[in-house]
């Protein structure tokens, strides 16, 4: 990000916190992209992540008077995405059924895009199926590349925990992955 | 004997210290099971590394900025500090009316109090009842200099028995501090504990 655009994100910030409703509608604008990806990794689900996108942006708003000014916002805001569907998925009874949707391809070539859409498909498939906690550093760790030391502060959990969540994550993602 | 598994993890995620990061690559150098397991999970890594973000088809922000709370957070202290100017004018409006109240209307449930505090209550709320009373001479003096709005004003209180005005004034702090849950607050705190 270029520092005049840094500055204008945070005259955005700035605005928000003075009560001015537009300013966040533009600062949602330049982020939901990015939050609704994690949202999206997260819950596995498109209205889902959707909805949880919105709703991370509410609380985000919520707690604007927490947020440093000095740092960007958009990692800031994808982490309290991340938290937020962590605590969606701690809170769901039941797994809700899989969105089935595929990635779109990145190549004109059609054999090649569908075999990365089925890649991509399988991984997607394979990060909903860890446990919450797991999903959430996985989340972290590769996506928003936070350090273990940061991660146990995101999540108000132990170093040890961080590190034994995260190396259990990759085992059972490369086992699921590894399946015919 | 072999790097364990964590030990890998770290490696990859840069987690461990100069000395050990340099043990661990001096020992992957010389294995070729431990080469091999490190190349799987950086395969893992470069997997997920690779997956395409989704796009977003709609666009959130109407929806977001439409449940936005109307007062903002800027605006929260101004509002807290209004309540708390409120509560202080409410208890001043009922320590009027009290010496109204106690001294007027109940002079036997007084004597029953009989304690120092009880006195000290009585003396203070004496002196603001004496406020009033002089507040209430100077505004007939105006009036008697021919001010026809102050006129206006001062006549309704001066003809007003002063015990009609102190049970107004109790009432109204009253419901103002019930009405805001003032009175309530630690009933209510305790029941959502």
């Amino acid at each position: 990000m270029s520092d005049s655009s840094a500055a204008a994100e945070r005259a955005l910030v700035e605005r928000a916190l003075r009560g001015d409703a537009e300013a966040y509608g533009q600062l949602v604008r330049l982020h939901q992209g990015a939050v609704f990806s994690v949202c999206y990794r997260m819950m596995h689900d498109r209205a889902e992540a959707e909805d949880a996108a919105q709703e991370a942006f509410l609380r985000a708003h919520s707690r604007l008077r927490t947020f440093d000014l000095a740092r960007p916002f958009g990692p800031w805001m994808r982490r309290v995405a991340a938290n937020l569907c962590l605590n969606r998925l701690e809170s769901r009874k039941a797994e809700a059924p899989l969105d089935e949707e595929r990635d779109r391809a990145t190549t004109g070539d059609p054999e090649t895009a569908h075999a990365q859409a089925e890649q991509s498909a399988a991984v997607r498939a394979a990060i909903a199926g860890l446990p919450p906690h797991y999903r959430a550093v996985v989340e972290l760790r590769h996506f928003q590349e936070l350090s273990y030391d940061e991660i146990a502060v995101e999540l108000r959990l132990p170093l040890s925990d961080v590190k034994s969540h995260l190396f259990r994550a990759r085992k059972l993602l490369a086992e699921r992955l590894r399946e015919p | 004997m072999h790097l364990t598994d964590e030990l890998l993890n770290e490696y990859l995620d840069e987690a461990l210290e100069a000395e050990a990061r340099a043990r661990a690559a001096s020992h992957l150098a010389g294995c070729a099971e431990c080469a091999a397991r490190l190349a799987a999970l950086r395969a893992l890594f470069t997997t997920l590394d690779a997956l395409p973000e989704v796009p977003l088809d709609r666009d959130l922000s109407a929806a977001v900025v439409a449940r936005l709370p109307r007062s903002t957070p800027e605006w929260r202290p101004a509002i807290h500090w209004l309540i708390v100017a409120q509560a202080v004018a409410a208890v001043l409006l009922l320590a009027f009316a009290a010496p109204v109240i106690i001294g007027d209307l109940a002079p036997a449930g007084v004597s029953r109090l009989g304690q120092p505090i009880a006195q000290f209550t009585l003396d203070l709320l004496a002196g603001l009842r004496a406020q009033w009373q002089s507040l209430l001479g100077t505004l007939a003096w105006l009036s008697s200099q021919g001010l026809a709005g102050v006129r206006a004003v001062t006549e309704p209180l001066t003809e007003a028995s002063t015990v009609l005005l102190g049970g107004v004034a109790a009432g109204l702090a009253v419901l103002w501090l019930a009405g805001n849950g003032v009175l309530l607050r630690s009933t209510l705190a305790t029941r959502s504990h």
